[in-house]
């Protein structure tokens, strides 16, 4: 078990600037306008998020596991393409309800628990997207064939993952201004677009 | 290196000087800002165009040496820079000295214009001028943008830093550049690169052509430009205002309606505040029926600084438009 451990969180640490690539678009606009200029909102918000991602991890860890023998195309596929899609729209949505909160659509979502679930959600749906080292982290899945030897081996590579992360905290104390804050929302719906357009054209 | 000029050369740094002379003429004579701004301007950004499309591509061609670095890749690919000593293209000796003999440019220009730069200094800014010129009345009104979209520069901005750092690739001049119609292509001739010329013909036609020509107002360096959301953040570091006296102002909202890059606001000219996006070019000023608009030190009414500014304007603008000489 040791031995698997260190395996999954070694394979974090060497790829862990892939899985920053995926969440950085992401996390850094949705952190700078939400944290307003305090750590510790933020440090709770980057939680949130990484606690969706795990579970996402854990999840993939299980099913793939249990199943990745079975069927091979399981992680490359439409699943995760309609996640790409999900989450893209996902932060087009919120970019609207930031940026134009006294909209009457945008208006009863503006302070909604659903808005405030969503680092969980993004966190879920980045966590699901395949890239490489993800991948290679699945292939072993499929050869250790146990959901619970798959699950301890993914939240080690989550572990070696989210030192890279860490780095994100320094978008909280940076977002005190409004320009900031009215910035990142924009960007994070700018984002959006690319990673729904991303999806859309895998799942074409 | 030979620094030794033909006579051709000479001439045209000679033109290029007298050109620059009697703008500054006409400036001080007039006493008006924006006219002749303009005409400078406009002619700098045409001559980097020639010289720029003439010299073939600006990491190989035959005058590499000579184009100017992309400050609009510079803001969009700063964390590239630091992170890896990536540079959109490589020109002139600075591959040598790297980022901090860029990041120590672009502080030396910042002190002296800030802000200023996006209407004096910007070899691109000109065209979208240009086109925003040519007719005498704007055939399609927009004097404001709705509130949250005034930071949009910000967010391509922030957007372009974000992909670039992760995909280790130039994202704004990937996939917004207006200027990089006929240029060379990192991908192949598939549905990506074809996708980013529909992007940069919408970028040139709409933001650059198009819209200044129909609207009067510059559409890519008002609402797109990443470089004039980076001097947004950092003009302030420089003295020169563009001030609002509140005992002159009539609130007509002539300054709302002229200015060519959204920076003044009803909302903000109800306060007298002028918005971190001017561009110091003076049609506000010009257009102020009660003179109650200036360019102060530090927003110090007390003193025109008008003066101070055309002069550090031109010694800078001057010499960024020397680079585009034959």
């Amino acid at each position: 078990m040791t031995l698997l451990l260190g395996e999954g969180f070694a394979l974090g640490l060497a790829t862990g600037l892939y899985c920053l690539g995926a969440c950085a678009p992401l996390l850094a606009p949705y952190l700078l306008c939400e944290s307003e200029g305090a750590f510790g909102r933020g440090a709770r918000l980057l939680l949130e998020f990484m606690a969706g991602r795990l579970a996402a991890y854990l999840l993939f860890a299980a099913a793939a596991s249990k199943l990745g023998a079975r069927y091979p195309g399981l992680a490359g596929g439409r699943v995760v393409a309609a996640g790409l899609l999900l989450s893209g729209l996902l932060m087009v949505l919120y970019a609207v309800v930031r940026s134009a909160p006294r909209l009457s659509v945008c208006a009863p979502w503006a302070d909604s628990a659903a808005v405030r679930r969503l680092p969980f959600a993004f966190g879920f749906l980045v966590g699901i997207n395949v890239c490489p080292p993800f991948a290679a982290g699945l292939l072993r899945l499929v050869s250790l064939a146990s959901p619970a030897k798959g699950m301890v081996y993914f939240a080690a590579f989550f572990v070696g993952t989210t030192v890279y992360m860490l780095p994100f905290l320094v978008a909280a104390p940076l977002s005190r201004g409004p320009r900031l804050r009215s910035a990142a929302a924009l960007a994070s719906g700018l984002a959006g677009l690319w990673f729904a357009g991303l999806g859309l054209y895998r799942l074409l | 290196m030979n620094t030794v000029l033909g006579r051709g050369a000479l001439a045209a740094r000679g033109a290029w000087v007298l050109f620059v002379g009697f703008i500054a003429y006409r400036l001080a004579r007039t006493g008006r800002t924006s006219r002749w701004r303009s005409v400078f301007f406009v002619a700098m950004a045409w001559a980097f165009v020639f010289q720029f499309k003439s010299s073939g591509s600006p990491s190989t061609g035959p005058r590499a040496l000579e184009s100017p670095y992309c400050h609009i890749a510079i803001a969009s690919s700063i964390l590239n820079q630091a992170y890896n000593q990536y540079l959109a293209f490589r020109s002139g000796h600075w591959p040598a000295w790297g980022p901090l003999s860029l990041g120590f440019l672009w502080l030396a220009v910042t002190l002296v214009l800030g802000q200023a730069w996006c209407s004096w200094g910007c070899f691109y800014g000109g065209l979208d001028e240009g086109f925003s010129r040519v007719l005498p009345k704007a055939l399609l009104r927009w004097n404001s943008l709705p509130g949250r979209l005034r930071e949009l520069p910000a967010a391509i901005l922030l957007v372009s830093i974000l992909f670039s750092l992760t995909s280790v690739l130039p994202a704004f001049c990937l996939w917004a550049c207006p200027l990089k119609l006929t240029t060379a292509f990192l991908d192949p001739n598939d549905l990506t690169r074809r996708l980013q010329l529909g992007l940069f013909a919408a970028t040139l036609g709409g933001a650059i052509v198009l819209l200044p020509l129909l609207t009067k107002k510059r559409v890519f360096c008002g609402l797109l430009c990443p470089f004039g959301a980076w001097q947004s953040f950092w003009g302030n570091v420089n003295p020169f205002r563009v001030s609002i006296r509140a005992e002159a102002c009539t609130q007509c909202r002539l300054c709302v309606k002229v200015c060519p890059t959204f920076a003044i606001e009803a909302e903000g000219l109800k306060e007298h505040v002028v918005s971190p996006y001017c561009n110091r070019c003076g049609e506000c000023i010009d257009a102020c029926p009660t003179g109650a608009m200036g360019y102060t030190l530090l927003g110090d009414k007390t003193w025109d600084a008008r003066l101070l500014l055309i002069y550090c304007c031109l010694v800078v603008g001057g010499a960024v438009g020397g680079m585009f000489l034959p």
